[in-house]
């Protein structure tokens, strides 16, 4: 029977007879199969995968394009695609040779056995992130089990070719394992599918740099590995933890500026593969993302900020979206902070002295009581479930809250927590979303941006006699130089390029929006350069 | 480069290299596009690039930001456009300098040392400014050189030590630092107005009603 891939001319991805063909050929080919006859085993597991990846080559292409658009053919696709991965991987890690160890006769010979569970592992583990599904947590078990086993038969660092998308790799087995762990890491966050997929690309490009040492490296930041920890793949070394195989950053760091060379070049890195027809802005959300993950890898090894776990968890009220944080979380603070008033002079205006005071000096215990307003009085109807804080530290806290309410929140969405009632909302940054192996909850990561936002009206100075207002938060910086303080806006006034006028207490400002410091779904955080300050 | 081979060496070093500028339509629109998408400020890279008071503006923000690779890849980006910026090149050395980086520092020292050349007969008194400002450079980062590798051959003839420059802090008329202090000042009061501790509460009076005996 001839298998045919979807039609790309329709509109959605279906499954098809073909599909279905396939699924049937795996099984009888597993049935058929001598798995003590390893190196025949491989040749054909191997040729399976490549008819595999041929066929489906065109629906992983159209699924990934599609983004939000997905029908549910889409999504029965992207399941049958998973799921017939995890089948080859399992059937390969089967056909593995037990015992086997350094005076074992032909064991070279049969290193490909490892090379190829090891990367169907790591294609498994990237798909099931892709569809949806939760993370395997048996995965780090037997990607160690594979290496573990591939050590006693001292074959770790024999070099292989596999073929990953349509192109001979030549890699060590221990380049593999680290390749799959580091998937497994970062899809266990908060990647997209497209974005897994370009890291994917990347990290096979940047194979010959993933090396492992049994010591950790003189200088830079290290990830660590036990091999004998079932539920642990990398992670970041701790004292009196056991680690027996350490991952240099350095390398990776060189990677990623050449990954970027590339760029400046005017070449999508690394060249290949079904990425390299993806946005230019996904190509960069990678960059950004591995820069963030190494910074902090770098300086949670030099000066981690001390984390407190929340001994019993506590219900903390939380507003997400840039609107919904000026106009409720923060809507008590209007009077208190920056304003232009509804009856000030315009900046626009040829004087702009006059009542422009901003009265932040109001009696104590208005600001108290604007400050301990009951959010139940302003229930949000976004989050369905309560929701839990978990931990918090100088930079950043963790929050647990249902997966329903944690579908409908994307990573760099800005979001506003109040711990205490009677203190400030702290605003901050969803960086990541870790499903729980529960199965219906979701740890939400959050980037503190300040502890005390401000929010404030601005107004756009143009040459206009109409005064235009527009909304924004204020996020103080801490050197006292004051350049690195910043605004937050809604894209619109950001695109509008404007200078706005703003008075805190009697200073009157000129701002023009800066350089962009972080960006998320209808917002941005400008830098706020002074023009003029009266 | 050959974008087809797998396993490249990684980037050693900073030397510049402007061939990374193409010339053809695709991969010259592809850059443009990645710049425009990683520094969202510049909707027209290519001419934004050779802006020289920009650059310094923009790479001396990066810094505020605490975004030194940022800048540092936005400088090199610019002097791929146009190598001629000497004041990028300059900014560049300072922030090896700063960043005890005598790698990055010596390679930047060599080339900008090839890239502007003093005339031999070069004597102060007819030499055109632009001739002077560059020995006054060279006397410069021989110094900064001579403390960051003090037995590099090619700083033996440093002079006497002299100020930091300052040539990562562009003295453009945009950069209000009164005016910065001043606003930042005002945010500081702001904030420590709100953040204002949670008054003590007298304990709440019993809800238990008495009981009528």
């Amino acid at each position: 029977m001839e298998l045919i891939p979807s039609d790309p001319k329709q509109a959605g991805l279906q499954i098809t007879k073909a599909h279905r063909g396939l699924s049937d050929r795996h099984f009888a080919l597993e049935r058929e199969m001598d798995k003590r006859q390893t190196l025949e085993c491989v040749t054909i597991l191997a040729r399976a995968l490549r008819d595999f990846e041929e066929f489906s080559r065109a629906d992983r292409e159209r699924f990934l394009q599609g983004g939000l658009t997905q029908t549910d053919g889409d999504r029965a696709v992207c399941g049958w695609i998973t799921e017939r991965y995890e089948m080859l991987a399992r059937v390969a890690r089967e056909i593995v040779p037990t015992g086997l160890n350094e005076a074992s006769a032909g064991r070279h010979l049969r290193a490909p056995a490892w090379a190829l569970a090891i990367l169907l592992v790591g294609h498994a583990s990237k798909w099931r992130k892709i569809s949806g599904m939760r993370p395997d947590a048996a995965t780090p078990a037997r990607l160690h089990q594979l290496f573990r086993s591939a050590l006693e038969a001292k074959i770790e660092a024999a070099v292989q070719t596999v073929t990953i998308e349509r192109r001979f790799i030549e890699a060590t087995i221990e380049a593999l394992y680290v390749r799959a762990l580091l998937l497994e890491r970062f899809a266990s966050g908060n990647l997209g599918p497209r974005r897994l997929e370009i890291l994917d690309t990347w990290l096979v490009a940047w194979m010959g740099a993933l090396w492992l040492t049994t010591e950790p490296a003189d200088s830079g930041a290290t990830l660590c590995i036990d091999t004998q920890n079932p539920a642990r793949g990398l992670t970041r070394p701790v004292a009196g933890e056991r680690a027996d195989f350490y991952l240099a950053l350095k390398p990776l760091r060189r990677q990623l500026e050449r990954a970027v060379d590339y760029f400046h070049q005017g070449i999508i890195f690394p060249g290949w593969g079904i990425a390299l027809s993806f946005r230019m802005e996904e190509h960069i959300a990678v960059i950004d993302f591995v820069e963030r993950e190494l910074n902090m890898i770098e300086r949670a090894t030099a000066q981690k900020s001390k984390r407190f776990p929340i001994g019993q968890k506590s219900r903390v009220s939380v507003y997400f979206g840039f609107s919904d944080i000026y106009e409720r979380a923060l809507i008590k603070q209007s009077a208190l902070t920056t304003s232009v008033g509804p009856t000030a002079a315009s900046a626009n205006s040829s004087s702009i002295s006059g009542a422009r005071t901003g009265g932040y000096f109001a009696p104590a215990a208005l600001r108290y009581a604007a400050l301990a307003e009951d959010a139940a009085g302003r229930a949000n109807d976004f989050m369905r479930s309560p929701v839990q804080l978990l931990d918090i530290s100088d930079a950043g806290m963790g929050l647990e809250m249902s997966s329903d309410d944690a579908a409908k929140v994307e990573v760099d969405e800005l979001v506003a927590v109040r711990i205490d009632d009677g203190r400030p909302w702290v605003l901050g940054i969803v960086v990541r979303k870790v499903n729980q192996r529960n199965d219906y909850s979701t740890t939400v990561g959050i980037k503190v941006l300040t502890k005390v936002p401000l929010r404030a009206t601005l107004e756009l100075v143009t040459d206009r006699p109409v005064r235009q207002t527009a909304n924004g938060i204020f996020v103080t910086g801490a050197p006292a130089h004051g350049f690195a303080d910043s605004i937050i806006v809604s894209d619109a006034t950001y695109r509008a390029r404007q200078v706005v006028a703003v008075t805190i207490a009697s200073g009157h400002f000129h701002i023009r929006l800066g350089r962009v410091r972080y960006s998320g779904p209808g917002w941005k955080m400008a830098a706020a350069n002074v023009l003029e300050a009266r | 480069m050959d974008p087809t081979s797998d396993f490249l060496p990684a980037r050693e070093g900073a030397v510049l290299d402007v061939s990374k500028v193409q010339q053809d339509a695709g991969t010259r629109r592809l850059r443009d596009r990645y710049i425009a998408t990683r520094f969202v400020q510049f909707p027209e890279p290519s001419i934004a690039l050779r802006h020289t008071s920009e650059m310094l503006r923009w790479g001396r923000q990066l810094l505020d930001d605490d975004q030194p690779r940022l800048a540092t890849e936005l400088l090199y980006l610019a002097l791929e456009e146009e190598p001629k910026q000497r004041r990028v090149w300059l900014f560049l050395l300072e922030l090896a300098f700063l960043n005890e980086d005598a790698t990055q520092f010596n390679e930047l020292a060599d080339e900008f040392k090839k890239r502007f050349v003093i005339p031999e007969t070069f004597d102060e008194i007819n030499a055109t400014d632009d001739e002077k400002e560059i020995a006054e450079n060279n006397k410069i980062i021989d110094v900064m050189g001579i403390e960051l590798a003090p037995n590099d051959p090619r700083y033996a003839n440093a002079g006497e030590p002299t100020m930091l420059p300052n040539w990562s802090t562009p003295d453009s008329a945009e950069r209000n630092e009164a005016g910065q202090r001043q606003l930042h000042t005002a945010l500081v009061d702001a904030v420590a107005f709100h953040n204002v501790p949670p008054p003590v509460l007298p304990p709440a009076p019993s809800s238990v009603p008495p009981t009528n005996s």
